[in-house]
């Protein structure tokens, strides 16, 4: 009888022992959280006063430049022109950088002001961002349906136009085709953005939505590698999830989802 | 505008901090058809001591345009925006707020403090030579000043 109360007791401990442990390892796991979401948060800060400051300095080399170009446009010969060419150059791709490096990091800190959004009025205002690229590639663009989320309409639309935008450039040798579609999932709404463009190695799916992982160099097609990242980012500061399904030459098609519920 | 009042020099005080931008600000305006004088003070307090003829700005002229930056040393740009317009003998001179903030916060508070008008800054210089061209002709050539 006795034996059988020690036994109890033994296990009643152990119980005890396993509740405080575990217990003691989630107080752990959320501290690990706290410190994870505050240094997160402190990159993206810096992130954007880095991207903040660094236009003031980029604007004087500019303007500077342009001054001088102005200025001695007579006395420069032709090597000048060209080395006046590069600066300016360099400095546009720098300036191209900071706004997507903003961009980016505003995506990342700034309050999330989520409203119903209608997701046709969301496409139209990301076509219309991208009038000059779909004139000049003839693109032709379709669409299902769309529906009426709960979401950021400005992160949407940037999430519209990057994905879109890329469609385009990344075109193959016909006229560029892309297709946009929603589909009702289980508690969630499932985007795609298709196109008939030069398509992506399946190798590389994941890599392309990292910060500044480019496939292809400068001069082949132009960008700063931070579309995706950015998409990637949007995305899941609603929840949702991103990927893409695509062969090398037979297209790309990207899929999003955003969730109807609150959770985030 | 008369044929005596297009003659007189135009007297325009630029309150920049950035000597950059200072520079250009001076070679956008020599760059117009209108002559003027541009005076310039690098922080929000020259800018009052210089309006009000304080100390060594005795006999500063008196403006006839304010070129007025956002972020000054010393005493904020819409502080003096303030300053300037509840003071009886200055808030009739046009104040142009010229700055690199494209903020709908700073727009929305400079023209609660009456600001006469907000210009964003170009990032481009031929753009700023057009905006500078075109402040200068509206406030000089469009408009009617007061005459003090």
């Amino acid at each position: 009888m006795a034996a059988l109360g020690k036994a109890r007791g033994r296990i009643l401990a152990g119980m005890y022992q396993g509740i405080a442990e575990l217990e003691g390892l989630e107080t752990e796991r959320k501290r690990l959280e706290e410190a994870l979401r505050r240094s997160n948060q402190e990159l993206e800060h810096f992130a954007y006063i880095a991207s903040h400051d660094l236009q003031e300095p980029l604007r004087m080399v500019a303007s500077y430049t342009q001054l001088l170009a102005r200025r001695y446009k007579d006395k420069l010969d032709a090597d000048a022109d060209e080395f006046i060419y590069y600066i300016e150059n360099g400095v546009s791709r720098m300036r191209a950088l900071i706004d997507s490096l903003l961009v980016y990091s505003r995506v990342g800190t700034s309050a999330l002001t989520l409203e119903l959004t209608d997701c046709e009025a969301v496409l139209d205002c990301a076509l219309t961002n991208l009038k000059v690229a779909v004139s000049e590639s003839g693109a032709v663009i379709t669409h299902a349906p769309l529906p009426t989320v709960m979401a950021d309409a400005l992160q949407l639309t940037q999430v519209f136009q990057n994905l879109i935008g890329n469609a385009i450039k990344f075109r193959g040798k016909g006229l560029p085709r892309i297709h946009i579609a929603a589909e009702l999932g289980e508690n969630e709404w499932l985007f795609s953005v298709r196109d008939n463009g030069i398509g992506i190695d399946p190798q590389y799916r994941d890599r392309i939505f990292e910060i500044s992982q480019r496939l292809h160099s400068r001069t082949e097609y132009p960008g700063t590698g931070l579309g995706l990242a950015i998409c990637k980012k949007a995305v899941e500061r609603h929840g949702g999830r991103i990927w893409v399904e695509s062969e090398p030459g037979k297209g790309a098609t990207f899929y999003f989802t955003i969730p109807m519920t609150g959770d985030r | 505008m008369g044929s005596q009042a297009r003659a007189r020099l135009i007297e325009i005080l630029l309150v920049e901090d950035n000597t950059g931008d200072i520079r250009l600000t001076r070679e956008a305006f020599k760059d117009g058809k209108v002559l003027n004088k541009l005076s310039v003070v690098e922080d929000g307090a020259e800018a009052m001591a210089f309006l009000r003829r304080e100390g060594k700005y005795t006999d500063a002229p008196r403006p006839d345009l304010i070129l007025l930056d956002l972020n000054l040393p010393k005493k904020d740009g819409r502080q003096v925006l303030a300053e300037i317009k509840v003071d009886q003998n200055l808030k009739r001179i046009p104040v142009v707020i010229l700055t690199t903030s494209k903020s709908e916060e700073d727009i929305l508070k400079t023209y609660d403090l009456h600001a006469n008008c907000y210009v964003t800054k170009p990032v481009d210089l031929e753009q700023f030579f057009t905006v500078v061209r075109s402040v200068q002709h509206f406030w000089f050539s469009v408009v009617k000043l007061p005459q003090e």
